[in-house]
């Protein structure tokens, strides 16, 4: 059997190990230095150039802040007007049209019934009136909850969105019907 | 053992092969030393830095950008002078700065004469205060009216009609009319309304580096002033009228009747 002699003195294959290690350890370290320092650069660079920037953009502001000052009078107009502006949009947007609910009760209303009193408030009205007989009444109540109703507004069909029929009763005297109803609305369609 | 090894208490310490490798690693370990201290004083301050330095450049920039856009709007406003007085002019009108309540009661009754009912009544206190949408604190204080007339169902839909067309804003929070009987025995139709109209003393501060939303090249606000510039505007013909002052909540005293153009 034949064995390998290696031949070569221990003192030789240490030094060659140790020569190794040296280079490996200064190439992995050089390396490393390299990309700290190009982080680095990086790093500095980034921000010096932004610092670069808002010294600009400082300039500028001030710039501005003086061509603005002068026209201070100018703002306080502005902001006037724009704070009336505001208001009267959000008071006008609010503000709910009576006078296309009163035509829309008035077109539901049938010849037959007389209405004597109305309430109107936010979102619900009351409605007294006299009636030549029940079927006008009930077909005032068909009306006014009728979203298929023709003969009003076609943009307020289901403004009514119920009506209670709290009293009826019939005057002997006079042969007529009185009522009372309580109507619901969706008062934003009237605005 | 070689001369220059040291025995101390048990521990061999061969310094001189110790100075033969440090001098063998000099170089990586002096690079390693550079990077270690390059990644302490300078990334890691850095890396920590840089975000808030980057904030920094956006909020300056966008900074910049308001206030270019504000001496844009201003420029124009500058530009547009006659323009923005009549459109002050006109909001003013709307919405006036004072209660200004002679004129207010005028304006009013001259709607429901000319709408054609008789005025039974005319008085006023004043009201709540309203809030605005943006935000709820107070937004303007307000003037509320009584009016009390003889009518029909017309000239109710008419007085309405002319209420939401007038210059000065009045809304009609509620209202109410029934069937009664006249002296002579006719039967007369009885309306009383409530009225609500604000007023605003509007007194802006200039503030340099708060945008000015105002735009009145949009077409939100074009629209809004072609609105009421549509509106009814009406003359102060009776500035001496008659009118009740109701007893508000906080007042005291029992309502008095006063020349409506004395100051409250």
């Amino acid at each position: 059997m034949v064995g390998d002699i290696n031949l070569i003195p221990q003192e030789e294959v240490t030094e060659q190990k140790k020569s190794k290690a040296v280079k490996t350890s200064t190439y992995i370290s050089l390396g490393v230095l390299l990309l700290s320092v190009l982080i680095s650069a990086y790093f500095v660079l980034a921000i010096s150039n932004i610092k670069t920037q808002i010294v600009k953009i400082d300039a500028d502001i001030t710039s501005l802040r003086v061509q603005i000052t002068k026209l201070s009078q100018v703002e306080i107009s502005a902001r006037n007007l724009d704070r009336k502006f505001n208001i009267l949009l959000t008071l006008f947007k609010e503000r709910p049209k009576y006078s296309l609910l009163l035509e829309e009760i008035k077109s539901r209303n049938p010849e037959e019934l007389t209405i004597e009193s109305l309430d109107v408030k936010t979102n619900q009205t009351t409605v007294s009136g006299i009636a030549g007989n029940y079927i006008a009444i009930a077909s005032f109540i068909n009306n006014l909850v009728s979203k298929n109703f023709e003969g009003g507004n076609p943009k307020l069909k289901d403004v009514f969105t119920s009506v209670t029929l709290n009293s009826v009763s019939l005057e002997k005297a006079t042969n007529q019907v009185k009522f009372f109803i309580v109507v619901n609305f969706d008062e934003a369609k009237l605005r | 053992m070689k001369p220059e090894d040291k025995k101390t208490k048990g521990i061999n310490i061969d310094t001189g092969r110790l100075k033969e490798n440090l001098l063998n690693f000099v170089v990586p370990i002096v690079a390693i030393a550079i990077a270690i201290a390059l990644a302490i004083f300078v990334i890691y301050p850095s890396f920590k830095k840089l975000p808030l330095v980057k904030a920094d450049l956006s909020s300056k920039a966008g900074m910049k950008q308001t206030l270019s856009t504000k001496l844009q709007r201003l420029n124009r406003l500058v530009d547009f002078k006659s323009v923005v007085d009549e459109d002050s002019g006109l909001v003013n009108k709307v919405l006036v700065s004072e209660e200004e309540v002679p004129r207010l009661l005028d304006q009013v009754n001259q709607i429901a004469t000319n709408a054609g009912m008789s005025v039974t009544r005319l008085s006023y206190s004043y009201g709540s205060s309203g809030t605005s949408d943006k935000n709820k604190t107070k937004a303007y204080s307000s003037v509320s009216i009584s009016l009390g007339t003889d009518t029909n169902y017309e000239q109710i839909i008419l007085l309405m009609q002319s209420v939401e067309n007038a210059a000065r804003f009045v809304s009609v929070p509620n209202f109410r009319y029934s069937t009664g009987t006249s002296n002579t025995g006719d039967k007369k139709l009885t309306a009383s309304f409530s009225l609500d109209s604000p007023y605003l003393l509007v007194q802006s501060n200039a503030v340099t580096d708060e945008a000015i939303e105002l735009d009145i090249s949009s077409q939100k606000f074009i629209d809004f002033i072609n609105m009421i510039k549509g509106l009814k505007y009406y003359e102060f013909l009776n500035p001496n009228i008659e009118v009740v002052k109701e007893e508000s909540e906080e007042e005291a005293e029992a309502g008095e009747t006063i020349p409506a153009n004395s100051q409250p």
